[in-house]
């Protein structure tokens, strides 16, 4: 009786298998037939257009180029190496971050450190730029060094379209590997303390992402500027380290210099604390003209929930407060200047460039 | 779609380039382009390509201005630069494609188009290597590929051949004659049996100006003014022929090449019938006449004289 249930069940199932395999075979051969006609669909026959072709070729470009990789490679340690101390430090009572804060716990992976290596946001500070920069600062020189610049001119394009695709190419690439760190950290940290992030920290991280593409985008706009007013790529690429030397490492000492030459006697800070808190505010209104400041600010407020200002507090401006930390919308309302501020300081650099490159004569060789 | 070229020019600086050029190509004809280098013979050309603007005059292609419709007629032209610049890191392949995109060919035809210019310019072997791995010879015919892959009804080719071997020029000369056919093609070139060889008509620019146009047997023609023939005959003195010939109706010089062999050189007014005259005396003198070689001018003599003056 088992076997004559067995010899039915398997008939049964060669029955299943045999009309599974003719529907396959109806199934692909309606698909073949198909096949010529969306092989001359209109979305086939219609020219890829020459705007998305440019970036397609320069992310290529960037994707394969070593200094990309090596830049690459270098983020991505120093994502892992803050990451391990963040881990190291979040086990310590001693983590340094957000305050300690403990219903923030994912973001202190993006802030904590126990000492040994800043935090994930201030090497991105740091090594930020140099990826914006090492992008940019041949973008447009070393095509008309080559001669392709006028080979590509002289395709059915408009001028325009070079210059943008370039630098849509190069922000794709910096969102995309921004984006992909920040999941991966995301993911790592959720894999390592088995908590997963509320949709607040999420919509903080993603906000924090979407700064940093700003930030490197303002110092990727500077480079291809650069790149379109000199014609060497070492001197361009000078020129924008300098900047970034002068911006990052000497305009904060001299602000503080010269705001210390200027300030009143310190006996006299004693009477007067609003002096105190007036001067330095100054420093800081000062400061953030250097977009290194303002990203700092803004990485600050979003990853550090429980920063409800960014500037000094007087006692009767807290007095009354409660501690708690902000909801996302009022930290982003906190860093919307800052965010503003590097957004316009990026455009201005393109505008800038853009005139340049649309007025420039380009002579094929 | 033919070119018209009307009194164009062009100055760098207080410089003029090209100066007042003037001239026609017929769509199926080719038409080489020679010159002397600092001519104007590329500055020409890439004002028609669209490569730089037009200093003064109008080119018109199929009866369009490319002062008005520069990026329109710019998908009907392919351009093989002099210096050919490439994007070196990139693969042959991948760089075919990015210009068949660039140049507007539909998707679906896109691979097509790649694989067809692979062995039209017998690439297959190198077409996964980066152009930078190329030598000057496979460069070029990555460059004549990319000028041709969006099947241009213009071709412009300045210095197509340089780089390449004896048996990679017969096939570009080739290849150069069969798209002539149907397509309108201007060659520039330095050596002067290649426009021979491939062209219709030659036209020789020097200093901004044109100085010849025509065929190379019109130009033969325009540049002799004489009618030069090489003769051997036998069965006469040193002294008889030099007397005989000389008295000869039209004749102008008469020099030996080889009195001992027989070998004269004479020169003749066009049409004065020197070879019947010669072939009348000989029988009447009983001489055999055993060469009769009508001496062309050459080519580069034609652009000597045109050009060092």
């Amino acid at each position: 009786m088992a076997k004559l249930l067995d010899g039915s069940a398997a008939s049964s199932l060669r029955a299943i298998r045999a009309s599974a395999a003719r529907e396959i075979r109806t199934t692909a051969a309606r698909v073949i037939r198909l096949l010529p006609r969306a092989a001359h669909s209109p979305l086939t026959s219609r020219p890829k257009h020459p705007f998305w072709v440019i970036v397609s070729k320069e992310m290529g470009d960037h994707i394969r180029s070593w200094r990309f990789i090596i830049l690459l490679s270098l983020i991505a340690l120093t994502c892992f190496g803050s990451l391990y101390t963040a881990l190291n430090s979040i086990g310590t009572p001693k983590a340094t971050g957000t305050g300690g804060n403990a219903s923030f716990f994912f973001l202190q992976l993006f802030t904590a450190t126990d000492g040994t290596l800043p935090s994930f946001a201030i090497f991105l500070n740091f090594l930020g730029p140099l990826l914006g920069i090492a992008m940019g600062f041949d973008a447009v020189n070393s095509e008309l060094n080559r001669g392709t610049l006028s080979r590509l001119l002289s395709q059915p394009i408009h001028r325009d379209y070079l210059l943008n695709a370039k630098c849509m190419a190069s922000l794709l690439v910096i969102a995309g590997l921004f984006l992909a760190l920040t999941l991966v950290t995301t993911g790592l940290g959720l894999l390592v303390i088995g908590i997963p992030p509320t949709p607040a920290e999420f919509i903080r991280l993603l906000a924090f992402t979407l700064l940093t593409i700003v930030y490197v985008g303002f110092w990727l706009n500077m480079a291809i500027l650069f790149s379109v007013r000199f014609r060497q790529p070492a001197t361009s690429a000078l020129t924008a380290i300098a900047v970034w030397l002068f911006l990052t490492v000497f305009y904060p000492i001299l602000i503080r210099l010269a705001v210390k030459a200027f300030a009143p006697d310190p006996s006299s800070m004693a009477i007067f604390p609003a002096s105190i808190s007036g001067s330095e505010r100054t420093v800081l209104d000062m400061l953030r003209f250097a977009p290194g400041q303002l990203y700092s600010d803004a990485t600050t407020t979003l990853l550090m929930p429980v920063v409800r200002s960014l500037g000094p507090l007087s006692m009767d401006q807290v007095a009354g407060a409660i501690p708690n930390p902000l909801p996302v919308g009022e930290s982003i309302v906190i860093v919307w200047p800052q965010l503003t501020g590097l957004i316009a300081a990026a455009t201005a650099c393109f505008a800038l460039s853009y005139r340049s490159f649309m007025r420039k004569e380009i002579r094929p060789r | 779609m033919d070119i018209h070229i009307e009194n164009l020019r062009k100055t760098y600086g207080n410089q003029a380039a090209v100066d007042g050029v003037s001239f026609e190509v017929r769509a199926g004809e080719i038409l080489g382009f020679l010159g002397p280098n600092g001519a104007g013979k590329s500055t020409t050309m890439k004002m028609i390509t669209g490569y730089i603007g037009i200093g003064g005059g109008d080119i018109l292609i199929g009866n369009r201005s490319v002062r008005e419709h520069s990026a329109e007629l710019k998908k009907h032209i392919g351009y093989l630069p002099e210096h050919n610049p490439l994007y070196e890191d990139m693969p042959v392949m991948d760089y075919l494609r990015f210009c068949a995109e660039l140049q507007g060919v539909p998707r679906h035809e896109t691979t097509t188009r790649v694989h067809r210019m692979i062995r039209q310019c017998s690439l297959d072997a190198e077409k996964h290597k980066k152009i930078a791995e190329l030598s000057k010879g496979y460069r070029q015919r990555v460059g004549l590929a990319q000028a041709m892959i969006h099947d241009p009804e213009v071709l412009i080719l300045d210095e197509p051949t340089t780089g390449l071997d004896p048996n990679q020029i017969i096939e570009i000369r080739k290849l150069i004659r069969e798209l002539g056919k149907a397509k309108t093609v201007i060659l520039s070139t330095h050596i002067l049996p290649e426009v021979e060889a491939t062209c219709d008509r030659i036209l020789i620019i020097n200093k901004g100006h044109i100085v010849a146009n025509g065929t190379a047997e019109s130009l033969r023609r325009q540049a002799a003014g004489q009618e030069v023939l090489q003769v051997r005959i036998e069965d006469a003195t040193e002294q008889e022929l030099r007397l005989d010939l000389s008295l000869l109706p039209g004749i102008t010089t008469v020099t030996p090449v080889d009195p001992v062999s027989g070998r004269w050189q004479i020169q003749a007014a066009p049409g004065s019938g020197i070879q019947r005259s010669l072939f009348r005396l000989c029988v009447d003198r009983h001489w055999v006449l055993t060469e009769l070689i009508p001496v062309e001018t050459r080519l580069e003599d034609i652009f000597r004289n045109l050009t060092l003056n």
